[in-house]
């Protein structure tokens, strides 16, 4: 990205069509020259720092914070970027499936913007911190409503992208999700039952 | 500028604006956290530099077998190994034993009141803070550091030495049981729960208890630099609280554990602020160690009667 890239302001319509008109997103994105893959990188590395600013503002922090904020970010930068990529890659790998063409470079592009609402949690969540009332319910709350928010972005661009039904584009997006649970619950239940087992066996 | 580019330029503004604000908010309230007095702001305030160690002394004085699942020691073996850490820090200056015990085995006593010895050798100053209880081995221990404080209304004193073991013999005649012992000689089975013991038995395990008494006594004489003869008077197993102790000389003052670490930071001439090295666990070691107290608990209850404070010599507390 250029400072040409900047001032011409393009870069405000893809985050303007993320939270306005997902399908227009990915009109924009197939048919611009220059994949945004940069920038929309830029949107999960914002969020994580925004996000660990929200939930410092529930808690009585100490200098703790600081590291949080640099070191604790990188760390919250890399795991998101794990996480996307594998959901990206599983989704693909349904639609594929289903039969749909494969487009990860696409896919990459617009799973990062549809994280871009979950920017305005902290504004959200600080002014009810700042007033006082209940700002841990409206974080839980508004992090759900955002989470509801992105997870339509990515539906509506999937089912432009794959000119699906909606019920398809709904299983692309949760079939990873459902995978990945089912298998992290199976880790965490079988570690679980052999942790206990070999402390009870050793005590 | 199209009216859509800038209403989102507007957002972004407002969430850079939440972020700055937020995070000046979150060092203020930092700031206000912070030590009233102090006047200085530090970040993470890492424990740096010479300071003062705390050994934690709980529960019975006893050599506990091997470790737990995370091979983290308990018991007197794990206040040697404290004690050996604390001698090789070089940030250490001082030491202050906290000690919460009413005692135990008369191996495990002596090895840790040899151990703090060896540390006072070394000019580290130690002082001892008595908790609740500080009996009989807890005291001994004590004794081995350079000052001694203790609560009002800490139990302490004991001096002495025990030995017991249940007589179940009328028990079992009643019930009709009798035991095969094959030994090797007529004492190896000394403290039978399962016969009466001999005068000759009795006559030796008094030599024992009084060896060990004596012991007990010099050691905590050469600890308080006093004579034998000063401490012996109070020295018949007696109990007594903190005023007591201070009037008899067996302690140096009335004072909390905070009074005692400024004392130790006085001793090394530390400044007022100087760190504090506490015994350190983390949240995880926490949850297993409450895991192997239930366990413990269990495993109490499965066997029945605990006889494991028999059968030994102590320097102990038992009412």
């Amino acid at each position: 990205m250029t400072v040409a890239d900047i001032r011409n302001l393009r870069w405000a319509d893809f985050l303007i069509f993320a939270l306005v008109d997902p399908r227009a997103l990915y009109r924009q994105i197939k048919n611009s020259e220059k994949k945004p893959a940069a920038m929309s990188f830029l949107v999960p590395a914002v969020i994580c720092l925004t996000d660990i600013v929200a939930l410092s503002l529930l808690g009585k922090e100490t200098g703790f914070f600081y590291f949080k904020t640099s070191y604790g970010w990188v760390l919250s930068l890399l795991y998101t970027g794990l996480k996307i990529i594998i959901a990206v890659s599983l989704m693909d790998m349904t639609a594929q499936f289903l039969g749909y063409k494969g487009s990860m470079k696409d896919l990459l592009c617009l799973f990062n913007f549809s994280f871009f609402p979950q920017v305005l949690l902290l504004p959200a969540v600080y002014i009810f911190r700042v007033i006082h009332f209940a700002p841990v319910f409206f974080y839980v709350f508004f992090s759900i409503a955002v989470i509801i928010w992105s997870a339509l972005i990515v539906i509506q661009w999937l089912s432009e992208m794959h000119s699906a039904v909606f019920v398809r584009s709904v299983l692309i997006v949760i079939f990873p999700y459902a995978v990945t649970g089912a298998v992290l619950f199976f880790i965490v239940f079988l570690a679980l039952v052999v942790a206990v087992n070999f402390l009870l066996t050793r005590m | 500028m199209d009216r859509n580019r800038k209403i989102l330029i507007s957002i972004l503004g407002l969430v850079a604006l939440s972020l700055v604000l937020a995070i000046i908010d979150i060092t203020m309230n930092i700031q206000d956290n912070q030590s009233p007095g102090s006047g200085t702001f530090a970040l993470s305030a890492p424990k740096i530099g010479p300071g003062v160690g705390i050994v934690r002394i709980d529960n019975t004085i006893e050599f506990q077998e091997g470790s737990n699942p995370l091979g983290i020691l308990s018991g007197a073996e794990a206040v040697i190994r404290r004690l050996d850490e604390l001698e090789k820090d070089s940030r250490i200056e001082a030491v202050v034993v906290r000690i919460n015990s009413p005692g135990g085995t008369v191996g495990a006593t002596q090895e840790i009141y040899q151990k703090i010895w060896r540390l006072r050798k070394k000019n580290v100053p130690i002082v001892a803070s008595m908790g609740e209880i500080a009996a009989s081995g807890g005291y001994y221990i004590a004794s081995a550091c350079n000052v001694i404080y203790a609560n009002h209304g800490t139990m302490t004193g004991s001096i002495g030495v025990i030995a017991m073991s249940p007589n179940m013999k009328r028990l079992f005649d009643r019930l009709g049981i009798t035991m095969n012992v094959i030994k090797s000689g007529r004492y190896k089975d000394i403290m039978s729960s399962f016969r009466d013991i001999s005068p000759q038995e009795r006559a030796m395990l008094q030599d024992m208890i009084d060896s060990s008494y004596k012991k007990f006594l010099k050691d905590v004489a050469l600890g308080r630099n006093m004579n034998q003869s000063e401490i012996a008077p109070f020295a018949d197993g007696r109990i007594m609280n903190g005023e007591a102790a201070l009037e008899a000389k067996l302690i140096d003052g009335i004072g909390t554990f905070e009074d005692s670490i400024m004392k130790a930071r006085e001793l090394a001439k530390l400044p007022e602020d100087a760190p504090v090295y506490d015994q350190f666990k983390t949240p995880f070691e926490q949850v297993m160690m409450t895991l192997e107290n239930i366990s413990g608990g269990l495993s109490l209850f499965s066997k029945g009667v605990d006889y494991g404070s028999h059968y030994r010599l102590e320097y102990r507390y038992m009412p």
